[in-house]
């Protein structure tokens, strides 16, 4: 998928400036607390979600979160916690 | 996080069972209508149990519709929902209440005012109605009282047949602690009377104090014979006699003393035993062993549990054995002589009045017979002879002589 001009220009200035990605592009940013708590933000939705396994809509693509006794802590419409025991995170396009 | 908890519980919050192929969309549909969810996971094939906010449940209601997707409230949590059991139960606050507030009501009243303290001058009821002047009765509030000192000046500055008042608040008791100012002296009596003899002896000293000495130093007196006269001027004047008057008495005295006497001494060695009475029968429980005393001294301790007027029929006893031993003693005559007389001084000394002292002692026979001495002495005493006698008057005195009396 070919990038569109606006977003071209966003990731140079994101590279000039030297500033985090996340906050200039509209992707996720995923915080990992060592395998029992996964923080993802500037997720789209969920799309599947079983107690091993979850499958959030990124803006580009997918997430998978495999694990055991996955719980969503807590959900918001840009941000959402989970804990369990994690045992994988897939980044698919 | 406790932060997020207190807030949660004060706006109340569900536990809810969700069931429906479509709860992801669910989901993220609440999510984005701003709906919180928070411990959201699977219980089973399908179903998810979440918590949300209690006023959130009315908006999830569409999105549960058009997802096809059936809840289930498993519990109920936070103050609104205590709030509504409360209100349900609301006749059951409203006498847990009653009570906590009559209870309040009754314990910050005065219920009793009770007046102490021996009084001559004032009575207690006259002090009780003085206390209600001041605000010191019965349903008088605790609170509105005045300081204590306050009621004590109070009650002293409307009394001052009192010397002294004491207000002490004890839970809902008020005791008025009063002392009386020293009670008026009583009037000397001045009924006519005499001092006359009590025993046959010899005067040695006389002090009037009202009336006319009828003996001198020296003299012998008679029982009955009159010592202070109380009748004065032939008769024309009578008074209260009163004074003192000391005089020289003798007793007899008979005593044995054995010259050999036995005492019990102990030499300080001890053994303790321990027991349990069951109805009064020992059952030992501790300090085995033989006894290896020849002589000794038991000393029973006993310690009974009582309530009330019920005595505990099992109890501790705890028993000593003091090892003793016989000592005899042999008195020599003169030590025989010496105690007897300071037996018959203790004796003499019994049968005198407080202001009584033995002035001498003679012995007059003693004799050695069969271990024992046999002694007589004679006891030379001083005392207080004295008696108050009231007399009626011969001649009937004139009354203005009297009166000035």
């Amino acid at each position: 998928m070919r990038a569109s001009w606006r977003q071209r220009v966003k990731k140079m200035a994101a590279e000039m400036l030297d500033v985090p990605k996340d906050s200039v592009l509209d992707v996720p940013r995923i915080t990992l607390i060592g395998g029992l708590q996964l923080y993802v933000e500037n997720y789209r939705g969920i799309v599947e979600f079983r107690d091993d396994l979850l499958r959030l809509a990124l803006s580009e693509g997918h997430l998978h979160v495999n694990g055991k006794e996955l719980v969503i802590k807590q959900i918001f419409p840009t941000e959402v916690v989970i804990e369990g025991s994690i045992s994988g995170i897939k980044y698919l396009d | 996080m406790l932060g997020r908890w207190l807030l949660d519980f004060w706006r109340g919050y569900v536990v809810l069972s969700v069931n429906g192929a479509r709860v992801p969309e669910l989901i993220n549909r609440a999510t984005a209508s701003g709906i919180m969810f928070w411990e959201i996971r699977q219980t089973q094939e399908d179903t998810f149990r979440l918590r949300m906010h209690r006023d959130d449940v009315k908006r999830l209601r569409h999105i549960l519709r058009e997802t096809g997707t059936r809840i289930h409230f498993e519990r109920k949590l936070g103050l609104p929902f205590l709030a509504w059991r409360a209100w349900r139960r609301k006749f059951f606050l409203a006498g847990a209440l009653t009570f906590l507030i009559s209870f309040y009501v009754l314990t910050s009243m005065v219920w009793n005012v009770e007046v102490v303290g021996d009084l001559k001058r004032v009575s207690p009821e006259t002090v009780q109605e003085v206390a209600k002047e001041v605000g010191l009765h019965r349903w008088a509030w605790k609170d509105k009282l005045p300081d204590t000192d306050i009621l004590q000046g109070q009650l002293l500055d409307k009394m001052p047949e009192l010397a002294f008042v004491g207000v002490k608040v004890q839970g809902t008791k008020v005791t008025i602690q009063a002392v009386d100012k020293i009670p008026g002296t009583t009037p000397q009596p001045t009924d006519p009377q005499n001092i006359v003899s009590t025993k046959h002896s010899t005067i040695k000293e006389i002090f009037v104090h009202k009336g006319k000495a009828a003996v001198v130093r020296g003299q012998v007196v008679q029982v009955g014979q009159v010592l202070i006269n109380g009748s004065l001027n032939n008769g024309t004047k009578n008074v209260h006699a009163t004074g003192m008057v000391k005089a020289e008495t003798w007793y007899r005295t008979d005593l044995e003393v054995p010259l050999e006497a036995q005492s019990k001494v102990y030499t300080g060695n001890a053994v303790e035993k321990h027991f349990l009475t069951f109805w009064g029968h020992p059952v030992q429980i501790w300090g085995y062993g033989q006894i290896p005393f020849q002589e000794m001294e038991t000393h029973n301790d006993d310690k009974a549990l009582t309530i009330g007027s019920f005595t505990f029929p099992i109890q501790y006893r705890h028993a000593l054995y003091q090892e003793s031993q016989t000592e005899k003693t042999t008195l020599t005559e003169a030590e025989a002589v010496e105690l007897a007389q300071a037996f018959a001084k203790a004796d003499v000394l019994t049968q005198l009045g407080k202001n009584g002292t033995v002035e001498s002692q003679n012995v007059l026979r003693r004799e050695l017979k069969d271990g024992k001495l046999e002694i007589r002495i004679l006891n030379k005493a001083i005392e207080d002879i004295g008696r108050p006698q009231s007399f009626t008057p011969q001649a009937p005195a004139e009354p203005d002589a009297k009166t000035k009396q």
